[in-house]
C-alpha cells in the first residue's frame, strides 16, 4: 500500500470507509458529468462514424457509474456491518486539495475533483483515479495516525481491507445482519452482503478488482475502460486534428458559489442565464431528493418491505427517469452572457447538509412534498416560452414519482 | 359475435432500461438507433415502418387480418380477410423506467385500433380511465390502469412465439443475422452505412457472448398477453354494405393478444391475437 496509513480502530476504519464513500460518489458524479457532456447527432458537427465512436464511449462510462454507485451501496453494507452510518454526503464541487495526492519533489499536490466535460485531461484524470498500485512509483511519508492517506482508489480500499484482515472479527461485526442492501438495482449490478471477515474481505477485493484490474484480467475495469477510451480518442484526434467530442460545456457548472468548494486548475462557471438557472437548480433539488432517500433507505428505518421496496424503485426510476435527463438538457443550455456558445451542465450541488429526519414517517412526508413540488417547478419551467421539450415529459414523470410516493406511505404503518 | 384474427410483425423503436425512456438515440440500454437513422420515437407501428433495417423483418412489417369466423364459422371470403390493424395516435408501451409500470407490465396508450379491407373501416378506442377520460396516464389510479396492462401470471408458449416468428435457434438466428451484416459490410463504402452496420453487428456480437445470458437474446422467446374489453367511441364504415349486417358499437369489443417474440436488432417484434366485434347479420 502506497498511502501507508495503518488503520487500527474501529473508528479509522468508519472514517476510512466514510471517506470512501465520499469518494465513489464523487467519482461517479465526475463520470456521470463526462459522459453527459458528450455530443450525440452529426449536427454537433462530428460524423456519423464519430458518433457511433462517441457513443460507445459514453455507454463504458456510464457502466462505470453505474458501477461506482453499486461500490457506493457496498461500502454502506460495509459501514453498517461494523457500526458505522451510511455516508452519502460530499463537499461540492470542485475540491482542489482533498483527495488523491500526487506528491512533487517539494510538495504534495492533489489530483482535482472538477465536473470536467469529456476530453484527454478528464480521462487523464480518471485513469489516475482507478490505476493499479503498482503503477505509481511513489512514497509518501510518514502520516499522523488520524487522517486517511492515499493514492489511489485501490490504495484506500487495500488499507481498509488490511484493517478488516486484522481487527478483531468478533468485536467488530457489531451492525444488525438484516441492515444489508442485498437488492437488485439493476441488471449486472452486484452489491455485496458484509456479515463477517470472509464477506467483508471479499466484498474489497471485488471493488478493486472492478476499479484497477489489468485489461487481460477484467477487460471491463474502470482504470482498463478509461485507458482504452484515451488510446481510442488520441487516435481520432490524430486523425481529425478538429474532433471535439464534447458539446462546450463549462467546467464546474454552479448556481451559486459553495464553502466547503476549493476552486482549482479548471475553476468554476457561475450561471447565470435565468433560463439555464432555474432548470441547474432544479436539477439539484431532484439530486438532493434522491439522495435523501437513499439516505433513508440505507438507514434501515422499519419500513414495510413493499415500502423499502417502493423506496429503491422510486431512487432507480429518478436516476434513469429524471436526473440523467435534466443533465442532458442543461448540457445544451447555455451557461453565462458573457461565455457565448459555452453551455452549462449538471453541477450535483448541495445547497445544506442533508439529513433525514428521525421520524420516519416525517421522511416519507418531506420526499413527498419535495417531489410534488419539483413536479410543479418542472411545469412552470416547460410552459415557458422555448423551453426544451423533455422538460413537459418530465414534469409527468415527476408527479407521477410524486404518486407513487404517496401511495406506498399506505402500504404499512409509518 | 364476429372474430377477426390478426397477426404479424410489427415495429417499436424504443429505448431501453437504463436509458431513459424518451432517449432518442440509445446509449446504455440494448436497443439503438443507428447511424442516418431518425431519433427513438417508442411509437409502435403495426404499418409502414420508419427505417427498417435489413436484413430483418422490418420489411416484413404489417399486421394484418388471417381469418374471420362468424359465431365460430369461417367466412372465407369476408372482406376484412387480409385487411390491415393499425393502431393510431402514435401508440407506446408506457412504462417509463418504471415510474408508471415496471418491465413487462407497460400498458399500450393510447389504444385506438382501426381494421381497414375490402371498403370496411372499423375504429374504436379504449379510454384510459372512463371516468376521467381528461386525465393523463401519469395521474390514473394504478388500479385503473391494470386492464389494460399484460395479463398476470400468464405466459405465451415459447412453442407458438417460435412457430409465428421463424425464430427457432435464439442464439443462431442472431449468429445468422450478424454475419449476413458482415457480409453487407464488406460490400459497401458508404461511411454512414459503414457505421450503422458496424453499430449493430457489435450489439450483436457483444448478446452473444457465451458467459452472459442476454437479454436481446432470451427476449426473442417471451411475450406479453393482453386482454380487455374496448370500450370508447367506436366507428363503422361500410358505406357498401359489405358486411351484410349490423356492427355493435355500444357494447364493448374484446381484444386478446399477444406481443413478442422481440428482434432487438431490428426494432421489431411479433403479434397476433383476436377481435371480437358485435354482429348482427341482415
Amino acid at each position: 500500500m502506497i498511502g501507508a496509513t495503518k488503520i487500527d480502530t474501529r473508528e479509522e476504519l468508519i472514517n476510512a470507509l466514510t471517506e470512501a464513500a465520499a469518494l465513489e460518489h464523487g467519482l461517479l458524479c465526475q463520470y456521470l458529468f463526462a459522459a453527459l457532456s458528450m455530443k450525440r447527432h452529426p449536427s454537433e458537427d462530428v460524423t456519423w462514424s464519430q458518433v457511433e465512436l462517441i457513443r460507445s464511449w459514453e455507454r463504458h462510462i456510464l457502466r462505470v457509474a453505474r458501477e461506482e454507485m453499486a461500490h457506493l451501496g457496498t461500502v454502506s453494507n460495509l459501514l453498517t456491518a461494523i457500526g458505522g452510518a451510511p455516508q452519502f454526503r460530499r463537499p461540492n464541487f470542485p475540491q482542489q486539495a482533498r483527495y488523491f495526492p500526487e506528491p512533487l519533489e517539494d510538495d504534495v499536490q492533489h489530483v482535482e475533483f472538477t465536473l470536467e466535460p469529456f476530453s484527454i485531461s478528464a480521462l487523464e484524470r480518471f485513469i489516475r483515479f482507478e490505476m493499479p498500485e503498482e503503477k505509481l512509483r511513489v512514497t509518501l511519508e510518514a502520516v499522523a495516525p488520524d487522517p486517511i492517506k492515499y493514492v489511489t482508489v485501490g490504495d484506500l480500499y487495500g488499507q481498509i481491507r488490511e484493517a478488516f484482515e486484522t481487527l478483531n472479527d468478533r468485536e467488530l461485526f457489531i451492525g444488525p445482519r438484516m441492515a444489508q442492501d442485498t437488492d437488485d438495482w439493476a441488471a449486472n449490478l452486484k452489491l455485496r452482503n458484509v456479515v463477517d471477515q470472509a464477506t467483508a474481505v471479499k466484498a474489497i477485493n471485488d471493488i478493486i478488482e472492478e476499479g484497477e484490474a489489468a485489461p487481460e484480467t477484467l477487460p471491463t475495469s474502470h482504470w482498463a475502460t478509461f485507458v482504452r477510451i484515451r488510446e481510442a480518442l488520441e487516435k481520432e484526434i490524430e486523425n481529425n486534428p478538429g474532433f471535439s467530442p464534447a458539446r462546450p460545456v463549462v467546467c464546474n457548472p454552479l448556481t451559486r458559489r459553495h464553502r466547503d468548494s476549493s476552486s482549482g486548475a479548471t475553476g468554476m462557471t457561475i450561471i447565470d442565464n435565468p433560463d439555464t438557472l432555474e432548470i441547474a437548480e432544479l436539477f439539484n433539488a431532484v439530486y438532493g431528493t434522491m439522495m435523501l432517500m437513499l439516505m433513508q433507505f440505507y438507514a434501515f428505518a422499519g419500513e414495510a418491505p413493499e415500502q423499502r421496496e417502493g423506496l429503491r424503485a422510486t431512487i432507480r426510476q429518478m436516476m434513469s427517469g429524471v436526473v440523467r435527463p435534466l443533465g442532458e438538457i442543461l448540457t445544451q443550455m447555455p451557461a453565462r452572457a458573457d461565455l457565448p456558445g459555452k453551455t452549462a451542465g449538471p453541477g450535483f450541488e448541495f445547497y445544506t447538509d442533508l439529513r433525514v429526519p428521525s421520524d420516519r414517517r416525517n421522511s416519507w412526508l418531506i420526499f413527498h412534498e419535495r417531489l410534488a413540488h419539483e413536479a410543479q417547478a418542472c411545469k412552470r419551467l416547460a410552459q415557458k416560452d422555448g423551453a426544451p421539450q423533455r422538460l413537459a415529459y418530465l414534469h409527468e414523470n415527476l408527479e407521477g414519482l410524486a404518486r407513487n410516493v404517496q401511495r406506498y406511505m399506505n402500504l404499512g404503518e409509518l | 359475435m364476429l372474430t377477426l384474427n390478426v397477426e404479424g410483425w410489427f415495429q417499436c423503436r424504443l429505448a431501453t432500461d437504463p436509458d431513459p425512456s424518451d432517449e432518442p438515440r440509445g446509449v446504455s440500454g440494448w436497443t439503438f438507433a443507428v447511424a442516418g437513422e431518425e431519433d427513438l420515437d417508442r411509437i409502435i407501428r403495426l404499418q409502414q415502418p420508419v427505417s427498417p433495417r435489413s436484413p430483418g423483418p422490418g420489411s416484413k412489417v404489417g399486421v394484418v387480418v388471417k381469418a374471420v369466423s362468424l359465431d365460430g364459422q369461417h367466412v372465407l371470403d369476408h372482406p376484412l380477410v387480409g385487411g390491415q390493424l393499425e393502431l393510431l395516435d402514435k401508440p407506446k408501451f408506457e412504462g417509463r423506467n418504471g415510474i408508471v409500470a415496471e418491465d413487462a407490465t407497460e400498458f399500450i396508450h393510447p389504444f385506438h385500433l382501426q381494421l381497414t379491407g375490402g371498403g370496411v373501416s372499423l375504429r374504436r378506442e379504449d379510454i384510459l380511465d372512463p371516468q376521467d377520460p381528461e386525465r393523463n396516464i401519469h395521474e390514473v389510479d394504478p388500479s385503473v390502469l391494470r386492464r389494460r396492462q399484460p395479463v398476470e401470471g400468464e405466459a405465451v408458449e415459447r412453442a407458438e412465439i417460435a412457430e409465428a416468428t421463424g425464430i427457432m435457434d435464439y442464439e443462431g438466428y442472431r449468429r445468422k443475422r450478424k454475419d449476413k451484416l458482415e457480409e453487407k459490410l464488406q460490400g459497401t463504402s458508404d461511411p454512414v452505412i459503414q457505421a450503422a452496420l458496424q453499430k449493430r453487428i457489435d450489439d450483436l456480437d457483444e448478446s452473444l457472448d457465451p458467459k452472459k445470458r442476454d437479454i436481446r437474446v432470451g427476449i426473442q422467446g417471451v411475450g406479453l398477453i393482453y386482454r380487455f374489453a374496448i370500450r370508447g367511441p367506436a366507428e363503422v364504415v361500410d358505406e357498401g354494405d359489405a358486411l351484410g349486417g349490423l356492427v355493435g358499437t355500444s357494447p364493448p369489443w374484446p381484444i386478446e393478444f399477444w406481443m413478442g417474440g422481440w428482434d432487438a436488432d431490428a426494432l421489431c417484434g411479433y403479434m397476433r391475437g383476436r377481435l371480437q366485434v358485435p354482429f348482427r347479420p341482415l
